[in-house]
């Protein structure tokens, strides 16, 4: 797969929220100021890509070689909640005006499936006659992971701008009010966005 | 060996876990930061920090 494909798979296509429908929570939880939304996603995308390359690392040095790999969800899991808590540290020692803008995210990040879905997958390997292949190489796995929480960020930030005009409506019925509303919402953004899988790359 | 090198692995990923969230709760939040929250309520885990809390 091309690098150019992966962009376009990642940010249209097959977007994280609008094809395999993960990280719903924060998404309709963040989604009621477009400020939130940006922040939310800048935030993911440091956390995803950063778990990404230590998920990678660890799956193709460490477990694999030791026979190790049936463990893996549980040690991505563990390594993915260490690694949030490190950067949560981190930004409140050292980076105080980041942990202003940012900070406030990272705990709904350690619960977003987005970052445990992405580093699975970059980590994924077929064994053939004993030899392992590894489904993504460094490069295209850093561009997978990125352009993945890119695509989070945008259909966020898309969406919250709908959003605050949802709200603001005062013809929505009562029982569409709320989640509902903004579910039939990102289904037709998912039609839309299902436009691009007709693109041949 | 394999049995071994597991719960090595699964030790070593939870002190780090343990270590990281020990070192994280005992840093203060900045000045200016310990009144954030989200008002969250995109799920129903009312224990999370940034759910939105009801009047």
């Amino acid at each position: 797969m091309s690098i150019f494909a992966i962009i376009i798979a990642c940010l249209f296509s097959s977007n994280i929220i609008l094809s395999n429908f993960l990280g719903i929570c924060p998404f309709l939880g963040i989604s009621k100021k477009p400020s939130n939304a940006i922040g939310m996603g800048l935030a993911l995308t440091f956390v995803v890509t950063m778990s990404a390359i230590i998920c990678f690392a660890l799956e193709k040095y460490i477990l694999v070689p030791l026979g190790l790999d049936f463990l893996q969800l549980v040690i991505f899991i563990l390594v993915i909640a260490a690694f949030v808590q490190f950067v949560e540290f981190f930004m409140k020692k050292y980076l105080v005006s980041l942990y202003k803008a940012l900070g406030i995210y990272l705990p709904l990040i350690t619960t977003n499936c987005v970052v445990l879905f992405v580093a699975q997958k970059v980590a994924a390997y077929t064994e053939l006659n004993g030899v392992i292949t590894f489904e993504y190489t460094f490069i295209n796995m850093l561009v997978y992971a990125i352009f993945t929480s890119l695509g989070y960020m945008l259909v966020i930030t898309l969406f919250s701008f709908i959003r605050v005009r949802i709200d603001s409506n005062k013809e929505t019925p009562e029982a569409f009010k709320g989640n509902s509303i903004a579910l039939i919402t990102t289904s037709l953004m998912a039609l839309a966005f299902a436009a691009f899988m007709g693109l041949s790359l | 060996m394999k049995i071994i090198l597991s719960i090595v692995a699964l030790g070593i990923c939870s002190g780090l876990f343990i270590f990281s969230y020990v070192l994280n709760q005992r840093t203060p939040k900045p000045e200016g930061c310990v009144n954030l929250s989200e008002n969250c309520e995109g799920c129903q885990i009312t224990s999370c920090a940034n759910h939105k809390k009801e009047n």
